[in-house]
């Protein structure tokens, strides 16, 4: 018996409603307080190819997609041939049959229960596209998924918008399928849901939590260009921003976007883009021009597979090098990546006050998995919230008292690297600032002594920020003898494996990227085999240790456009 | 201010050095005209914000007196909206050269005009790429032998002028850097103007265009009928009846009060984004009520 352990697949044609049916679901798993995580993998188009969503939810947090799936609901054919194969011993498919029932099972293990999901909605509730309503009653029958919870969550969707007589069709359609599991008389032997206590927290995918995030970090312009699988924080954002007197702007392209970050920063905004791979290469020379002229502007990339449009829905975290070392010339750059939701929140406040204590771009480095799943976040402290402008003068106070029209050093050489800044409109802090080498005042130079003094400055930035930085985490225990190196959402992957493998290993996650931690890394890799684990092609993480600790490592890779499995990284360590 | 601090701003405060261009070249004559506009219209340096494209034009962002940023090519119009999204009480005034604005930044261009924020933008027009030592520009004439068409441009020029009007700017005007004073008297219109202004300037390349130059463009340069009352297409019809018969149309051509992209989408333009308190606020949290 599995109680409160359970990964659903919902497979069918975009359009089919499994997306809107696993949002149902996962709230329903969310609100009897499990733990859930979702895993879309869905098509670059609106409608009419297959499209497949799974929900997991644990008693305990789990951050990966799970090794195998106990239920898959099948809206088509097509669904069973593609996941059947994934389903655990003694797994469940509950298959439409309304077009014909599912003759051959598929493997003597599993228990088919073909029910005609469509004519049941039909007929009970006078609407097929109440089927997916009806296969959540199946799904009920023989887990224990709470009708309570389901009834209610119902009514939060369609009582205000739709009336009573939608939220009574669905229940129908719901208690319809439960009735219809029960008479099959089939076996519900295995599978135990029930209620886990309250809710732990919120349901909500990483775009959500970063996007909150910016809010509470002080947030106040946002500009981009719409972008699979970032676009979700645009849209968050201009719901709320001008709430708060802050402003959205859809850009004409990223080139656009990230230098209305870049003017808008210089200006005195806390600003930020978000793009994914095609975005972020357009944003390049922005990024460059930023991190030259010093402003604080961040930039969020929800990395999908590459190259060039690569597979738009699915996930990648091949923009390492991209994130790192993407620009002409030298330019310093502070690159975080966060694990899950709730750290995408607690960094993205980073991520702010980095940019502004350091004044140079911070780059946000996930994927799209993390991007666009839903994850049950415990909490999103508002003890975490804090903004810290750095060397930022007070604009309403004049810098010069004898004379408001005065020039100031903005550039000045400093110990720190770091340069008092003043933002346009502030009396005696006038100064140039410009993409070419500058002087002090920002002025145009190429003298040689000015420009090692000032591309050290630049640099010195960097040394400064580096205690503030995130550091590491060690997960399991350290005297084992194999260390594996993960970064962003490949870390919940090992951390399942690492339990799975009975600590045969412990876990390392880099949090920041750039610049890269080796003291830190060295403590827990010296004398060890070390492993890497990422989801692309060369091994771009792999590619950073191999180069700071001066050895070379095993590389764990996976470049099918889908997360890891736990047990993919277990087989891969242990073998 | 206070008296002792309070500053007759003459032309010569908004200079910040001596311009480096070439002696004659009609970039002089925009940085004259700027200069006596701003002193006449009293903007304190410290409110006013000049951004500034790459290319021969792009100079002056070093040249003048003001907060002032130089960009990248082309991306003038963006980095300017930030500026004035982020804070509407500041001036702020854009330069491009033709390249700047109608090769790499033309998209930015024609969205500015469309979006209409209280931005003026001056376009210093040689219709050639003097920087890079002569290359024909978007603005150059067919047939233009430069060193990447030694066989003569095949290209059909842009009229920048004609661009803006069809996009939507709120103020289009055309001056000639030859005529510094009516230039200036062009240039405070267009700061005045509440919205998008754009004024094409044509400003002679004495090195490398050997063939727009003074006295091409004197004999050609018509200052533009009386427009006022007249609907856009009206006047596109008018510049292209001048230019049909070889003349070059100056002066102010269309002028439009309408609301400005500041006032559309922000709560309150009188409280600038960078003035605000960002200090975390209780009420954020009950947002999260919707994830529960």
């Amino acid at each position: 018996m599995k109680v409160n352990d359970i990964a659903v697949r919902i497979g069918g044609q975009a359009g089919d409603g499994a997306l809107t049916t696993g949002d149902t679901l996962a709230l329903v798993l969310h609100r009897m307080g499990l733990y859930v995580i979702t895993f879309k993998d869905f098509p670059s188009q609106i409608r009419g190819i297959h499209t497949n969503y799974t929900i997991r939810a644990h008693e305990k947090p789990v951050q990966a997609r799970p090794d195998a799936i106990d239920v898959l609901m099948a809206f088509d054919h097509d669904s069973i041939e593609r996941h059947t194969h994934e389903l655990a011993p003694h797994g469940y498919i509950i298959y439409e049959s309304s077009r014909g029932e599912l003759q051959d099972p598929v493997r003597e293990d599993l228990v088919v229960i073909n029910v005609p999901l469509r004519k049941i909605a039909q007929e009970v509730a006078g609407r097929e596209v109440m089927k997916n309503t009806v296969a959540l009653g199946v799904l009920a029958a023989f887990t224990g998924l709470d009708r309570e919870v389901v009834e209610a969550i119902l009514k939060e969707r369609f009582l205000k918008r739709k009336g009573m007589a939608i939220v009574e069709a669905n229940l129908k359609a719901f208690d319809a399928g439960y009735a219809y599991f029960q008479q099959a008389g089939l076996p519900a032997h295995h599978l135990r849901l029930q209620r886990n206590g309250e809710p732990k927290g919120y349901l909500m995918i990483g775009n959500e939590a970063i996007a909150f995030g910016a809010l509470v970090a002080g947030c106040r312009f946002y500009a981009g260009y719409p972008i699979t699988p970032a676009s979700e924080i645009m849209e968050w954002l201009a719901k709320f921003l001008p709430k708060y007197n802050g402003v959205v702007v859809q850009a004409e392209d990223e080139i656009a976007s990230i230098n209305l970050a870049a003017g808008a920063a210089y200006a005195g905004a806390r600003a930020m883009t978000a793009t994914s791979g095609p975005g972020l290469s357009l944003m390049t020379e922005g990024l460059g021009y930023i991190a030259t002229i010093e402003a604080p502007v961040v930039l969020v990339n929800t990395t999908r597979s590459g190259p060039s449009t690569g597979m738009p829905t699915k996930t990648e975290q091949s923009d390492i090098f991209h994130s790192v070392f993407g620009g002409h010339g030298d330019f310093p750059r502070i690159v975080l990546s966060p694990k899950d939701a709730q750290e995408a929140y607690l960094l993205i406040i980073e991520a702010f006050n980095l940019a502004e204590e350091f004044q140079m771009p911070v780059v946000f480095f996930l994927d799209q998995f993390l991007a666009q799943n839903k994850y049950t976040v415990p909490d999103l402290p508002r003890a975490a919230a804090r903004v810290d402008r750095g060397a930022l003068l007070d604009p309403t106070q004049s810098v010069n008292p004898e004379n408001p029209e005065a020039a100031f050093p903005r550039y000045q050489v400093t110990d720190t690297g770091v340069s008092p800044r003043t933002l346009p409109g502030t009396p005696g802090g006038i100064h140039w600032i410009t993409g070419l080498e500058h002087t002090e005042y920002g002025h145009v130079s190429t003298y040689a002594k000015n420009r090692v003094e000032q591309m050290e400055k630049r640099f010195r930035k960097l040394e400064t920020a580096k205690p503030r930085l995130p550091r590491p985490v060690v997960y399991g225990n350290t005297e084992a003898d194999r260390v594996l190196i993960v970064t962003g959402t490949t870390t919940g992957a090992a951390l399942e494996a690492m339990e799975q493998a009975g600590g045969a290993f412990f876990v390392v996650q880099v949090r920041t990227l750039w610049p890269f931690d080796v003291n830190d890394l060295h403590r827990y890799t010296d004398h060890k085999e070390v492993y890497v684990a990422e989801v692309d092609y060369q091994g771009q993480l792999a590619y950073l240790v191999e180069h700071h600790l001066g050895r070379r490592v095993r590389r764990v890779v996976k470049y099918n456009g889908r997360p890891f499995r736990p047990s993919e990284i277990k087989e891969a360590l242990l073998s | 201010m206070s008296p002792v601090t309070e500053i007759k701003l003459t032309p010569r405060l908004y200079e910040a050095k001596k311009p480096g261009w070439c002696p004659g070249c009609g970039d002089y004559g925009i940085f004259a005209a700027i200069k006596m506009a701003l002193s006449e219209l009293q903007i304190p340096p410290h409110q006013l914000v000049s951004v500034a494209g790459i290319g021969c034009s792009g100079k002056i962002s070093d040249y003048i007196y003001c907060y002032s940023v130089h960009t990248l090519h082309g991306r003038v119009m963006p980095v300017m909206l930030g500026i004035k999204l982020t804070n509407p009480k500041l001036t702020v005034i854009g330069f491009s050269g033709d390249g700047d604005a109608f090769a790499i930044g033309m998209s930015h261009f024609v969205h500015m005009a469309r979006r209409n924020p209280d931005l003026t933008y001056i376009i210093m027009d040689n219709q050639i790429y003097g920087l890079t030592k002569g290359q024909y520009s978007p603005t150059s004439n067919p047939g233009m032998r430069t060193g990447s068409s030694p066989y003569g441009s095949k290209e059909e020029p842009i009229d920048g002028a004609a661009v803006a009007l069809s996009a939507g700017a709120t103020f289009v005007a055309r001056g000639f850097s030859g005529d510094p004073k009516g230039l200036k008297e062009i240039f405070v219109k267009a700061i005045q103007h509440r919205g998008f202004s754009v004024v094409d300037v044509i400003s002679p390349c004495v090195t490398f265009n050997r063939i727009n130059t003074y006295d091409w463009y004197r004999q050609r340069i018509t200052p533009v009928e009386d427009l006022a009352g007249k609907s856009r297409a009206e006047i596109l019809e008018t510049l292209m009846r001048y230019k049909a018969q070889g003349k070059i149309p100056v002066g102010i051509f269309y002028e439009e009060q309408t609301r400005t992209f500041e006032e559309e989408v922000l709560l309150n333009p009188e409280e600038p984004i960078a003035l605000q308190d960002l200090t975390p606020k209780d009420e954020y949290w009950e947002i999260l009520d919707l994830y529960r």
